[in-house]
C-alpha cells in the first residue's frame, strides 16, 4: 500500500489549506495517485462540506505527531460511535442549530451518534496570535472540556469526541482579511488545544467545529472561504470526517491491518512550515519529503534550515507528479531533459 | 508554599472532579547546530520541564538558532 501523509498545519496563514477546508482539492488529487492518504482535519473540514473516501484516512494532529513518532498507530475503522459535546457557553438557539445540524447527519447520511452533554461549564475559549503571527488559543475551563469527553466515553460508548465551543467574535479586520482568502485564520489555533486535549487524555479521534454568531452577506467572499457561509454550523465535516477516523492503537498491541510510521512512503509539507513534531520524525527514516513552495504560510522553518533531506516542488501539482514517479521507482531528474552523467566517487 | 499549592489543587478537585488544569503558551530558543532527531528531543525534554506538550512547532531557523513556540498545560 502506498501511503502518502499531507499536513498543512493549522492556525499559519497557509495560502492554500488555511481556510475553509480549501486544500480539498489537494487531497482529492493526491488520493488518486496514492492507495492512502493520512491527513488531519484543518485540511478536510469545509463547514458544511466534505469529501469522505475509504482511502482517505482523517486524523487529529496530535495523534498524527505520534503516529510518526511511532509510539500510536492507527487501525481503520468501518465506523465510530460519535460523542456530540457541545459547550455549556453556546446560547440556547445556536446548541438547537447544532443538534439539528446533527439529527441531519443522522437522518440523512445515517452517522451513529450517542446522546449528546453540554460542558458542566463555559470553556471561556480564549484566542492569542504569537510572535510568529500564528494563532493560538486558551480555555478558561479544559477540565469541563475533559469531563463532558470522559462522561460520553464511559457512560455512552462514545468512540470519538465531536466538540463543538463558543468562540469569541474575531476582530473586524482579521475577519474581513479571512473572508477575502488572506490573513490566518484566528480561530484555527484554539481550535487545534481543544481537539489535542482531548486526543492526548483518552487517544480516541476527536475534532471541533466552532459555534460562531451568523454574519451578514459578504460581497468580497474569496472561493477558499466560502464553504463556511453556506449554514449555520460547521459540525457536518467533522461528524463526517470522525465517523470513519481510524482509531489510535498503542506500541505492543499491533494487530495485522494497522497502519503504522515506517508504512509512509512520502510526507507533503507546505516549504517554510517544516518545523513540526511530524516533519522531524519522518526526516529520521526512509520517507521521503516534499516540499511545497507555492503554499506560503507565516512559518519560516524550511526543511534545509533544519538539515532536513527534502524534494522541494514548487506546487501540489508538481508534488503529485513526483509521487506518481516515486512510486513507480522513476528518479525525479530523469524527467528533465538534461541528466548529468555519472561521475567518479 | 507546596503544602498551600496542594491544599488548593486538591480543593478543586473535590470542587470540580478531575482535570484541573490551565493551558500556557511557551516561546523558547535553540541552537541550530543539531540533527532534526537530537533538535526534536531537545525541545521535549526543554516543553517538559515547563509543563505537558500539547503542541509546538519551530516557527523560525536561521543558522545560528531556531524559535520554538508551544503550547503546555500545567496542573497549578
Amino acid at each position: 500500500m502506498y501511503t502518502a501523509v499531507l499536513i498543512i498545519p493549522t492556525g499559519i496563514g497557509a495560502s492554500i489549506g488555511g481556510y475553509a477546508g480549501d486544500a480539498i482539492p489537494v487531497v482529492r488529487a493526491l488520493s488518486g495517485v496514492c492507495d492512502r492518504l493520512i491527513t488531519h482535519p484543518n485540511v478536510l473540514n469545509a463547514a458544511q462540506l466534505y469529501w469522505s473516501d475509504p482511502n482517505i484516512f482523517y486524523v487529529e494532529g496530535l495523534g498524527l505527531d505520534r503516529f510518526a513518532a511511532g509510539t500510536w498507530g492507527l487501525r481503520p475503522v468501518v465506523q465510530n460511535r460519535v460523542g456530540l459535546l457541545l459547550d455549556g457557553g453556546i446560547e440556547p438557539p445556536l446548541r438547537l442549530r447544532h443538534l439539528q445540524a446533527a439529527d441531519a447527519m443522522r437522518g440523512s447520511l445515517g452517522l451513529h451518534l450517542t446522546d449528546y452533554l453540554v460542558t458542566d461549564a463555559p470553556l471561556g475559549v480564549q484566542l492569542r496570535t504569537a510572535a510568529s503571527g500564528a494563532s493560538w488559543g486558551t480555555l478558561d475551563n479544559p477540565g469541563s472540556l475533559l469531563r463532558g469527553a470522559k462522561r460520553l466515553i464511559d457512560e455512552a460508548g462514545a468512540e470519538a469526541i465531536a466538540v463543538v465551543a463558543r468562540f469569541p467574535d474575531e476582530s473586524p479586520q482579521q475577519l474581513q482579511d479571512y473572508r477575502s482568502g488572506s490573513g490566518v485564520d484566528a480561530i484555527a489555533g484554539a481550535e487545534a488545544v481543544i481537539s489535542h486535549l482531548i486526543v492526548r487524555e483518552f487517544g480516541i479521534p476527536a475534532a471541533h467545529a466552532p459555534a460562531l454568531s451568523p454574519l451578514p452577506p459578504e460581497a468580497n467572499l474569496s472561493p477558499r472561504a466560502a464553504a463556511e457561509e453556506l449554514g449555520y454550523t460547521f459540525l457536518p465535516c467533522v461528524l463526517m470526517g470522525l465517523s470513519r477516523a481510524p482509531q489510535f492503537v498503542r506500541g505492543g498491541d499491533w494487530r495485522t491491518g494497522d497502519v503504522r510510521s515506517p508504512d509512509v512512503d512520502v510526507v507533503i509539507v507546505p516549504e517554510g512550515a517544516c518545523g513540526g513534531s511530524a516533519i522531524l520524525s519522518w526526516s529520521q527514516g526512509a520517507t521521503q519529503v516534499i516540499t511545497v513552495a507555492e503554499n506560503s504560510t507565516q512559518m519560516r522553518c524550511s526543511a534545509a534550515s533544519l538539515g532536513i533531506e527534502a524534494l522541494s516542488v514548487r506546487s501540489y501539482l508538481e508534488a503529485i507528479g513526483a509521487i506518481a514517479a516515486h512510486r513507480s521507482g522513476v528518479h525525479p531528474n530523469a524527467l528533465h531533459p538534461h541528466i548529468a552523467p555519472l561521475t567518479h566517487l | 508554599m507546596a503544602f498551600f499549592c496542594h491544599f488548593v489543587k486538591s480543593f478543586l478537585s473535590s470542587l470540580y472532579g478531575e482535570f484541573v488544569m490551565t493551558t500556557h503558551f511557551i516561546s523558547a530558543e535553540f541552537d541550530a547546530n543539531e540533527s532534526p532527531k537530537q533538535l526534536q528531543r531537545e525541545i521535549e525534554a526543554e516543553l517538559e520541564k515547563r509543563g505537558e506538550p500539547l503542541r509546538w512547532a519551530v516557527t523560525d531557523a536561521n543558522p545560528d538558532k531556531v524559535q520554538v513556540e508551544a503550547v503546555v498545560t500545567r496542573e497549578d
